[in-house]
């Protein structure tokens, strides 16, 4: 995913969330800000894609600029791979210095420190385990069935039917959505969107 | 209904007594106008969409069932719908601005709102703030051409029988359903500005004013100026 920043500025206060490059690696962020231009100086950032809105106005869209050339070093180190557009800012000579290329429409440097922890929202989140399994006729979420196969090659779910066009377990692939979302349904007690967001990312499909 | 000049007294003694609401209000319902990009930086957009499909299949399945939105994504957002959420409204004033073709022994409305359990018409779609009426009327009249002589705004005291505020947090459709005698209203985020109160089969006689346009631009000009909505 994109590391991307947005941002509204409504009266004295700028409200911002997402997640910024950083020396330390990829941040989420989640600030209240006393004005939008503070965002620009939050850390020593760079690179990250942010996206500022006024209220009342259009978005504007641009790359944060990197702060000093040690930091930019850094940082690049976390963006191994990532999309050029991150590079817009750097002048040429800078990242000619800096051996920093472009191969495959990625980005390169050399050497290589680490690079953007994959599934990033759940790097942040956390996970609760959503594990997925298979009977003749039944698929089940954590052991909870949620939809059932019939012999007629129909699939039964929240309500709904479907007919299979394709293999049980690459069908449940295209439709996680749907079927966790029934999942979540019978979940027993209170419900939070940080569960559900925590659930999406503790799918495993066995 | 009773006409009479307490109206102003009480308007703004009631607003001054949401203060702490408004003030709240006014930094976060920006933010739920784009609440799509928010989730969208914060967590993908797969992510995003999930959440929304989340939403509506809720609104289908188990159409009563409330998720809380406790995310850090969307600052203030949280705490905001907590305040919301156990926000007491007994002894406060609603506000509702309609027209004069909605007033029969009943309170009506004309909404593409959904109500199951009951009969749509009686739904009818008011606000802890006047703002929204004020909104509302202005709309009537500047962008529908509306006549502003049929505009009233309807005040009335919270009756916790008969209405229920909007749960804004599920990122559902809007609807409400009318079960065992009591109201659920699910707002769409997108319009927390509106800070909404539904309410089934209301009396016009449980209505305390009606004011016209004229008197309740008077009000207007005594209540503080900083929470009014312009889009």
């Amino acid at each position: 995913m994109e590391v991307s920043l947005f941002a509204i500025g409504v009266e004295d206060k700028c409200f911002a969330s997402g997640t910024v490059y950083t020396p330390d690696g990829v941040q989420a962020v989640n600030e209240v800000f006393n004005s939008c231009d503070e965002v620009f100086k939050f850390m020593p950032t760079f690179a990250t894609f942010l996206t500022v809105k006024k209220v009342g106005s259009r978005y504007d869209s641009f790359y944060l600029r990197f702060s000093d050339v040690e930091s930019l070093k850094k940082m690049l180190s976390f963006m191994v791979g990532e999309s050029p557009g991150y590079l817009t800012f750097i002048p040429e000579d800078l990242l000619s210095t800096l051996n920093v290329g472009i191969f495959d429409n990625r980005i390169t440097f050399e050497p290589v420190h680490a690079t953007v922890p994959y599934g990033l929202p759940c790097y942040f989140t956390g996970s609760i385990p959503a594990i997925i399994t298979f009977s003749k006729d039944h698929v089940f979420i954590n052991n909870i069935p949620v939809a059932k196969v019939t012999p007629d090659n129909r699939i039964h779910y929240c309500g709904e039917t479907y007919t299979l066009e394709e293999p049980i377990r690459e069908y449940v692939k295209e439709a996680i959505s749907s079927l966790l979302a029934c999942y979540v349904n019978l979940y027993p007690g209170e419900l939070k969107w940080s569960d559900v967001v925590k659930l999406w990312c503790g799918v495993r499909i066995m | 209904m009773v006409w009479s000049s307490n109206y102003v007294r009480e308007i703004i003694s009631d607003v001054s007594l949401k203060l702490n609401l408004l003030s709240k209000w006014k930094y976060v319902y920006p933010l739920t106008e784009d609440y799509d990009a928010f989730l969208e930086y914060c967590y993908t957009g797969k992510v995003r969409s999930f959440m929304q499909l989340l939403g509506t299949y809720l609104s289908v399945m188990n159409s009563t069932k409330y998720i809380t939105y406790d995310l850090s994504c969307i600052p203030g957002l949280a705490d905001f719908l907590r305040l919301w959420n156990n926000y007491d409204l007994n002894g406060r004033l609603i506000y509702r601005a309609t027209t004069t073709s909605l007033i029969d022994d009943y309170v009506r409305s004309r909404s593409g709102v959904s109500l199951a359990g009951g009969h749509d018409d009686l739904l009818s779609f008011w606000s802890v703030s006047p703002y929204t009426s004020h909104y509302f009327a202005l709309r009537y009249i500047e962008l529908f051409h509306g006549n502003p002589r049929d505009v009233r705004i309807l005040v009335m005291e919270y009756d916790d029988s008969l209405c229920s505020k909007d749960w804004y947090d599920n990122f559902t459709p809007e609807y409400s359903v009318y079960s065992n005698g009591k109201l659920y209203n699910f707002g769409s985020i997108r319009y927390l500005r509106e800070l909404e109160v539904r309410c089934y089969l209301i009396r016009t006689s449980s209505v305390k004013y009606a004011l016209t346009y004229d008197e309740f631009n008077e009000v207007f000009k005594y209540l503080p100026k900083e929470f009014v909505y312009l889009p």
